[in-house]
């Protein structure tokens, strides 16, 4: 069974973020700022890896915090850019 | 530990301010190049973990804070990275005055590092190697990743970026300044930043150089793929590692430290090139 963009999403997440935890272990209905201790700097980093990931381009009009608060908006912010 | 002796380097008609970390019996004597921005400060320490475990391993190190940054003096909206590569220069003649060492290298990280690669190329400058942390290989590159930083902390603090790199870059065009993390990032300082082009320059440094890419998977990324093969007499190495010039907490730079003392050790050594050390 291939991945799902969550899949993807979650490792993408953990791997750039050098996080200690499994992708799985990622609650994609947590905020990834409050719950995960994601920064701004972390973010910009979640901005490239969505753009190398998924091979989309991330506008300055995206940066908005309610695609980025859990990993179901991004995977919504994803479905809506492929 | 290895004496440290805090130094003061004349450039530009200004006193900037330095560290000396002498060796015993050393090798050569590094100068170390800074980046600028807030990454100065995310990376202080893990400079100066490298600058001591350079001089234990037998090089003197000189660490100094360019023009208008860190302990130095000026303002950081007056200068641009024509004057920090006569501070190199001029940081590079004091190495040589205060130390036995015969040799001169450099190590930079980001901005640093395309500064040391533009101040190897210069024959005056007389460097025998360079170490290249993660480097800016292109200040139009570089400039845009900023200006992202720029907006993703607006919308961190403010819900959605307010204005668009666009928009900053027709300012900083027309002379205006922009507020970045609290610095003032001018006009000239852009200017200078966007002539940063490693790929142009490097074919002019022969001496041996190190190109370390800090990412978060073991292989080489793109651009720095093209910049050792640009260079005569580069190798690279990746380290998987967090950007610790991004963080603000501790990182544990070890592998990084060790791997290019390592490849220091080896040119100082018998002169001749290293194999690839990925």
């Amino acid at each position: 069974m291939s991945d799902t963009i969550e899949d993807r999403m979650k490792r993408m997440i953990v791997e750039r973020l050098f996080m200690r935890i499994s992708p799985e272990q990622i609650d994609s209905n947590k905020s990834l700022i409050d719950e995960y201790s994601v920064d701004s700097v972390s973010l910009l980093e979640l901005v490239v890896g969505i753009e190398e990931e998924f091979g989309i381009a991330v506008g300055d009009d995206d940066f908005d915090v309610a695609h980025f608060e859990t990993v179901n908006a991004l995977v919504e912010f994803v479905n809506t850019r492929l | 530990m290895p004496a440290e002796q805090q130094v003061v380097l004349a450039s530009g008609g200004l006193q900037l301010v330095g560290m000396l970390y002498r060796a015993e019996d050393p090798r050569a004597t590094f100068v170390f190049c800074n980046p600028i921005f807030e990454e100065r400060k995310s990376a202080h320490r893990a400079l100066v973990e490298s600058a001591r475990a350079f001089a234990s391993s037998g090089f003197n190190v000189l660490t100094f804070d360019y023009r208008g940054c860190g302990d130095s003096p000026g303002n950081f909206r007056d200068f641009a990275p024509a004057d920090w590569l006569v501070d190199i220069a001029a940081a590079i003649a004091t190495a040589n005055t205060l130390t036995d060492a015969s040799a001169s290298g450099l190590l930079g990280l980001r901005v640093g590092g395309a500064l040391a690669a533009t101040a190897a190329a210069d024959p005056a400058n007389e460097v025998s190697c360079a170490v290249l942390w993660e480097p800016v290989t292109s200040g139009v590159r570089y400039v845009d990743q900023e200006l992202r930083k720029k907006l993703t902390k607006e919308m961190v603090t403010l819900g959605k970026s307010k204005v668009s790199r666009t928009e900053l870059i027709a300012m900083l065009q027309r002379g205006d300044e922009i507020d970045f993390d609290g610095y003032p990032f001018s006009s000239r300082l852009y200017n200078g930043l966007i002539e940063v082009d490693l790929l142009e320059i490097g074919p002019s440094i022969s001496s041996p150089i190190l190109i370390a890419s800090v990412v978060h998977q073991n292989r080489q990324p793109p651009e720095a793929a093209r910049l050792v093969d640009t260079l005569p007499m580069a190798t690279g190495m990746v380290i998987v590692q967090q950007p610790f010039w991004n963080l603000t907490g501790y990182t544990d730079c070890s592998s990084l430290i060790d791997r290019t003392i390592h490849w220091v050790k080896d040119k100082y050594t018998d002169g001749s090139p290293s194999g690839d050390l990925q």
